[in-house]
C-alpha cells in the first residue's frame, strides 16, 4: 500500500516540476492563460445499499449540480492544466415496498493537475489528459426510520487518478467536442463505523479504527462523464451521461452507491488580461 | 509485469459489495428477518437462546402463510422467544411487542393518584417534567415520564433552583418506558461532581454471536455552569421503566447520595438497532449490550436499593395512597439516607 501511495505521490510532483517551463513574456493576448468554467446540472437514478442500515437495496431519483473551474492549456507547450471540481448530488431512494424513504447526500470536492498531450501526431483531434490530485468525498445515507443506526455517514479524502479524452469533429459548420473524463480515488483515508457500532458509542469516544486506510481493495470509486460540447455564441453548452460507483467494503459492512444521470452544462472561458 | 496486470481486476472485484436479491415471498421475508437478528442481535447469550432451533420451529410454519397478517404474527411468534422489550415488528397494520416484562407484574404506580393526593393537581410543568415541593416544602418532587424529548439545560436549572430550600429530592420515572439515551447524561450530569464511570458499551464486530468489542466506558461529566444537585436523592421505580430509564437508574443507583426505591425496572439495556424487510416492514432489535461500572448485565432490570423494595399495590392506589412516593419521603425525613 505504501508502494501505491509512493507512485501516486510521485505522479503529482513529476507533474508539478513539468510546470517549472520558462515562462513566455507578459502583457500580451497570446500568454493569458484561460480560465475555463463549466457548471451543470445533473439528474438520473440511483440505487444505494449499505449494510449498516439496511439489508436491502434502496432506489430512486437523484439530482446533483456542480462545477469546474480550471486553467486550461493555450498553446502546446503549455500542457498543464490545473482545476477544481465541486459538486453536491441529493438522491431520493425508497425501499423495495416503497413504505420507506432514504435521503442521500453527498459533497465531493477536488483539485487536480493533468497533463495533455497529442497521442498521435496524426490525428491532432485527440488529445488525453491524465493527471492525479486530491479529493475529498463527504456524505450520509439516512433512514429517518431506524433507531440507532438513522444514518450510515461517509467521508474519503485522498488521492485521485483522473484522465480525460476529448476529440474535436466537425458537424457541418459546428465543431462539436466529445470529452471522456474519468476520476478515479485511489488511496486514502476513509471513515467507517464498526459492524454494529452506535453512533452513541462513537459520540462517548471510542473512535479506534474509524480512519481506514483506503485502496481499491477496500474503496473503489469510479466516476466516468461523457459528454460532447456545442458552441453557442460564446459559450459551449455541455450534454453528457455520468456513471459512479461508490464502493467500500470496512468493518464487515458492505456499501454501494451507483447513479446514472444525465448532464447538461455550460461551460465557459475566460481571459484574465492583465498589465504587469 | 503481466501478474500484476493480472492482479488489478481481482482487487477491483475484492471491494465490490454484492447484495443479494431477496425475494418477497413468506420464506424470503422470514429468512431476512431471521438473519437480520442472527448477525445482529447481542443476547442470544446471556439469554440461552438457541437461534437456529427457533428457526427450525418457526420457518415451516411461515411458508404456509396465506396473508400479510398470518406472517406477521408467525414473525411476531418468533421474536417473542428472545423475550426483549426492545424487538419489535412493524408494519403497516401492527406493531409487535413483547410485553411481559411489565404486564406480568403490579403496575405500583397510578398518575391520577399521584396529581390528585400528592400533588394537589396544583403543579408546574416544564421539559417534559411534572414538579413542586412536598412535605411541606421539604422534599422536591419531580415526575419524569418518558425520556423521549430532549431535556433543556434551562428547564432542569429552573427545577432544581426551585427546589433549593428542600432537603432532599425525589426523581419519580415510574412508567417511563426510555427514549433518548443523551438525555440520561443531561440529568445525571446534575447529581455528579467528578467524572464519573456509569456502566460501559459494547457493539458486535460481526456476525457472530459472540462477536463483540471491549466494553468502553460510559463516563458522564458533570454539568458545569448549571444547577447541581448534591442533597439526598431517591429515584422511584416501577416494573414498567424500561430502555433509557433503565439506564438512568443504573447510573444514579451507583451514586453514593442516591436510593432507588420501589419495584425491579423492566430492563431493556441493550441499545436497539433497526433493519428492514423487502415486503417493507421494520424491525428493531437490542444491539448494542450495556452494562452497569460493575459489569453486570442490566436487560433483566435493576433491583431497588438494599431494603428500598416497596410496592403499591392497586387498591391502595385506588384509595389515594401511594406507598412508594411515601416511604421516599419517609425516607428522606428520616435523613437516614447520607
Amino acid at each position: 500500500m505504501k508502494r501505491l501511495t509512493v507512485i501516486c505521490a510521485l505522479l503529482i510532483v513529476c507533474i508539478g516540476s513539468v510546470s517549472g517551463q520558462p515562462a513566455a513574456p507578459h502583457d500580451s493576448v497570446a500568454d493569458a492563460w484561460p480560465l475555463t468554467s463549466v457548471y451543470y446540472l445533473e439528474a438520473g437514478g440511483e440505487r444505494a445499499f449499505n449494510t449498516y442500515l439496511s439489508p436491502l437495496r434502496q432506489t430512486g431519483p437523484t439530482f446533483a449540480l456542480g462545477g469546474e473551474w480550471g486553467r486550461g492549456c493555450s498553446t502546446p507547450r503549455r500542457c498543464l492544466s490545473m482545476f477544481f471540481s465541486a459538486r453536491y448530488r441529493m438522491g431520493f431512494l425508497e425501499n423495495p415496498a416503497r413504505n420507506a424513504s432514504v435521503t442521500d447526500l453527498c459533497l465531493s470536492l477536488g483539485w487536480n493537475m493533468q497533463r495533455t498531450f497529442t497521442p498521435f501526431s496524426g490525428v491532432p483531434e485527440l488529445n488525453v489528459s491524465a493527471g492525479a490530485g486530491a479529493a475529498v468525498d463527504g456524505g450520509l445515507l439516512y433512514l429517518p426510520g431506524n433507531s440507532n443506526n438513522p444514518v450510515a455517514a461517509r467521508l474519503y479524502a485522498g488521492l485521485t487518478l483522473n484522465g480525460t479524452a476529448t476529440y474535436s469533429i466537425r458537424a457541418g459548420r459546428t465543431r462539436l467536442r466529445l470529452i471522456d473524463q474519468v476520476s478515479l480515488p485511489s488511496a486514502g483515508v476513509f471513515f467507517s463505523p464498526h459492524y454494529g457500532q452506535s453512533y452513541y458509542e462513537i459520540y462517548l469516544g471510542e473512535h479506534d479504527g474509524l480512519a481506514r486506510f483506503g485502496w481499491w481493495g477496500n474503496h473503489f470509486c469510479i466516476d466516468n462523464l461523457v459528454a460532447v460540447e456545442i458552441p453557442v455564441c460564446s459559450t459551449r453548452i455541455r450534454a453528457g451521461y455520468r456513471f459512479q460507483v461508490l464502493n467500500s467494503r470496512a468493518h464487515g459492512i458492505d456499501s454501494r452507491i451507483t447513479t446514472h444521470s444525465f448532464v447538461l452544462g455550460i461551460a465557459t472561458d475566460w481571459l484574465n488580461i492583465t498589465r504587469r | 509485469m503481466k501478474k500484476l496486470l493480472l492482479l488489478i481486476p481481482l482487487l477491483l472485484l475484492a471491494a465490490c459489495a454484492t447484495l443479494d436479491d431477496y425475494d418477497n415471498s413468506a420464506e424470503g421475508n422470514f429468512d431476512v428477518l431471521w438473519s437480520a437478528l442472527d448477525e445482529h442481535y447481542c443476547y442470544f447469550a446471556e439469554k440461552d437462546i438457541d437461534w437456529d432451533g427457533v428457526r427450525a420451529i418457526y420457518r415451516p410454519r411461515a411458508a404456509v402463510c396465506r396473508t400479510q397478517e398470518e406472517l406477521f404474527d408467525v414473525c411476531a411468534a418468533m421474536l417473542d422467544t428472545l423475550r426483549d422489550g426492545h424487538v419489535n415488528l412493524s408494519s403497516t397494520f401492527n406493531t409487535s411487542y413483547y410485553r411481559r416484562w411489565w404486564s406480568d407484574y403490579p403496575q405500583d404506580f397510578s398518575l391520577r393518584t399521584l396529581q390528585q393526593y400528592y400533588l394537589d393537581f396544583n403543579y408546574k410543568s416544564a421539559g417534559g417534567m411534572l414538579y413542586r415541593t412536598l412535605a411541606g416544602g421539604k422534599v422536591g418532587y419531580i415526575y419524569y415520564g418518558s425520556f423521549s424529548s430532549v431535556i433543556g439545560e434551562g428547564s432542569l436549572d429552573a427545577v432544581l433552583a426551585s427546589f433549593s430550600d428542600c432537603e432532599g429530592l425525589i426523581f419519580d420515572i415510574r412508567d417511563n418506558g426510555g427514549g433518548l439515551v443523551s438525555n440520561v447524561e443531561t440529568l445525571v450530569s446534575r447529581f455528579i461532581d467528578t467524572e464519573y464511570t456509569a456502566g460501559y458499551i459494547r457493539h458486535k464486530t460481526g456476525p457472530g454471536h459472540n462477536d463483540f468489542s471491549t466494553p468502553y466506558p460510559m463516563e458522564y461529566h458533570p454539568a458545569r455552569g448549571h444547577v447541581r444537585w448534591d442533597k439526598p436523592v431517591v429515584v422511584l421505580t416501577n416494573r414498567s421503566c424500561f430502555s433509557a430509564a433503565n439506564d438512568f437508574t443504573c447510573a444514579m443507583k451507583q451514586l453514593p447520595q442516591v436510593r432507588v426505591a420501589g419495584a425491579r425496572t423492566g430492563g431493556g439495556g441493550g441499545l436497539p438497532f433497526s433493519a428492514q424487510l423487502p415486503c417493507g416492514w421494520k424491525v428493531r432489535f437490542s444491539a448494542c449490550p450495556m452494562t452497569d461500572a460493575a459489569g453486570r448485565e442490566i436487560e433483566s432490570g435493576i433491583d431497588p436499593s438494599p431494603g428500598c423494595e416497596v410496592h403499591a399495590p392497586d387498591y391502595e392506589l385506588a384509595a389515594g395512597r401511594d406507598a412508594i412516593l411515601e416511604f421516599a419521603i419517609n425516607l428522606l425525613n428520616k435523613r437516614t439516607l447520607l
